[in-house]
């Protein structure tokens, strides 16, 4: 007794606009490869439908100097290398990233600033050490990003690094340094489609085009509202397939950032016997957040224990049929 | 599928008698399309147009109920496919497979352990939903004892996993009182599936090869499931789809899975 479905498909008009990380010699870099993102002219991995030609990516953070806020487990994981950007990024790329994220740190030992010339010397380090597309973020401050990118634009400059993180207060900067060195940004705004745009919109009238900017639209972790994050890049990427160019921008995700700064990650002691294994729920808590977000339309997740890398990558084989 | 207001209208008796409030039939159609009216506002309309117009308001996805002496899952009745249109109504079960080759002590724990896990969440009460019998002897009197000796350790709703039916008709039997989730028919057995399904008033689950251009091939990598025949081999490490590589990483054989429809 054949029967037949007829399968529905979504005839979308728009698609997430393609941008390639990194530049190889002959685009004026030093890349070995370049990595490219988006493209997709469907809903995350509906291959029925439309074309998903770029799988997800992962970029593992690495840190500028041994940082002092991570998890002792995250610390157990990559041993001694957290002691040199250009030895961790060297792990990192045995550990299976894709992309390496240079997260600058603000101070050199917990005191003294880092200077424009250590984030020179590390940036250098790194692409020196890797040949895989970089990107670089700063503290997080507005004074100390400013001063710190525009070195590192400069340093790296034809490279195709991406630079973050650009928002709304310091767009101006950040966006002058990548039209002047070739490189891309991270537009990252506070969980909101319509802020997403704006910063989009803003960036672009500068005069950068739209193939290098990223959108960071800010997520949460498991537990602590990715569930909002989650509707947000769904409703970005919907926006996007029908056509709004604002909004047709690989996501970038921080999902290592955001799941290791929460108690079930963190912390190994004091927490309910009923919650396990801390080694197990901290890797899973990681994993269960970057494949969430991986489902909702994440093209790069930016992630921090090894062995949740693997797991993630594992997964996104599966969903990519391949 | 939700009608449009033209096709209410065809349903109404069109007098435009406007003892509903509105002006017309038709008028009164087009609110109850818009869902702003109610159908009981028209003391005329015949019981084939309710019933009609009742089914057509229902939920596209069916409600199905799993019931245990003390707890129920409910899942279904879902009307979006996007957190941010409306909501969704119902969460995943999540069930706990074991298997009927356990030793009854060591079944018996495993399924209390289970059943006794809860977290306090920011107030939510998290706890898993119910345990999964998986046939592993191929022998219905194992599997009818095992079902008994779970259904002792619980109050909470159990899956049956068998393929043949008379293995399957034999858990039913042990799991009488309650409301099992019958799991699986399959093109080949699911004549006395469905039979034995409804005998039991008991909710069925069906299994097929994956529909052709899935991004997704784990399913059709996993083994046959003829009750028994290759068991050893399963648990030896032969199944390649996710749920197979995962119970591997558990102690003993109990894997924590959610309820095992693809």
């Amino acid at each position: 007794m054949p029967v037949t479905v007829e399968i529905p498909i979504e005839k979308w008009r728009g698609k997430v606009r393609e941008v390639t990380l990194g530049a190889t010699p002959d685009d004026g870099g030093t890349r070995s490869h370049t990595v490219t993102v988006g493209g997709e002219t469907t809903l995350p991995f509906l291959h029925f439908e439309g074309e998903i030609p770029n799988s997800p990516r992962i970029a593992i953070e690495i840190a500028s100097r041994r940082p002092d806020d991570w998890s002792p487990l995250l610390m157990e994981a990559w041993g001694d290398v957290v002691d040199d950007p250009a030895t961790w990024a060297k792990a990192a790329e045995e550990a299976g990233a894709d992309l390496i994220l240079l997260q600058l740190s603000l101070t050199k030992d917990g005191d003294t600033p880092t200077t424009a010339a250590d984030a020179r010397a590390a940036t250098r380090a790194v692409l020196e050490a890797v040949g895989m597309p970089i990107l670089v973020f700063g503290p997080g401050q507005v004074d100390a990003d400013n001063e710190l990118l525009v070195a590192v634009a400069e340093e790296a400059a034809g490279e195709r690094i991406v630079l973050g993180l650009c928002e709304e207060k310091n767009y101006r900067t950040i966006v002058a340094a990548a039209l002047a060195h070739g490189h891309l940004v991270n537009s990252c705004t506070p969980m909101d489609v319509n802020l997403s745009k704006q910063l989009v919109i803003l960036i672009s009238d500068m005069g950068l085009p739209l193939e290098r900017i990223l959108m960071d639209p800010t997520t949460a972790g498991l537990g602590y509202g990715i569930e909002y994050g989650y509707s947000v890049m769904e409703r970005l990427r919907i926006a996007a397939l029908q056509g709004d160019k604002m909004t047709q921008l690989p996501m970038l995700v921080t999902p290592g950032y955001e799941a290791w700064r929460q108690k079930e990650a963190k912390v190994g002691e004091g927490v309910p016997d009923a919650w396990g294994d801390w080694h197990e729920r901290a890797v899973l808590w990681e994993t269960m957040t970057a494949t969430a977000l991986v489902e909702s339309g994440a093209d790069i997740l930016v992630m921090r224990h090894p062995e949740t890398v693997k797991r993630v990558e594992a997964f996104i084989e599966k969903l990519m049929g391949k | 599928m939700a009608l449009s207001g033209l096709q209410i209208y065809k349903l109404l008796p069109r007098t435009n008698c406007k003892e509903c409030g509105y002006p017309t039939c038709l008028a009164f159609a087009m609110k109850l399309a818009a869902k702003q009216a109610e159908l009981a506002a028209c003391p005329y309309v015949s019981e084939e147009a309710k019933a009609q117009l009742a089914a057509a308001a229902a939920p596209p996805i069916r409600l199905v109920t799993v019931k245990g002496p003390g707890h129920k899952v409910e899942v279904g009745n879902e009307t979006i496919l996007f957190r941010h249109e409306k909501t969704f109504y119902h969460k995943a079960g999540l069930f706990v497979r074991v298997h009927d080759t356990m030793p009854a002590g060591e079944l018996r724990a495993a399924v209390q352990a289970a059943m006794g896990f809860g977290v306090d969440y920011v107030g939510m009460d998290l706890f898993l939903d119910g345990i999964a019998v998986e046939v592993a002897s191929g022998d219905a009197g194992t599997f009818a004892s095992a079902v008994q000796t779970v259904q002792e350790a619980t109050d909470r709703p159990l899956i049956l996993i068998a393929e043949a039916p008379a293995v399957m008709e034999a858990g039913v039997k042990a799991a009488e009182g309650a409301t099992p989730l019958l799991y699986a028919a399959t093109s080949d057995n699911w004549e006395t599936m469905a039979a034995l399904a409804k005998k039991a008033q008991a909710p069925l689950a069906v299994r097929t090869p994956p529909l052709p251009g899935g991004g997704w091939g784990g399913w059709s990598e996993r083994p046959g499931r003829d009750d028994g025949a290759n068991q050893g081999q399963r648990r030896a490490g032969h199944g390649a789809g996710p749920r197979r590589a995962r119970s591997h990483r558990h102690a003993g054989h109990v894997d924590a899975t959610t309820s095992p429809g693809p």
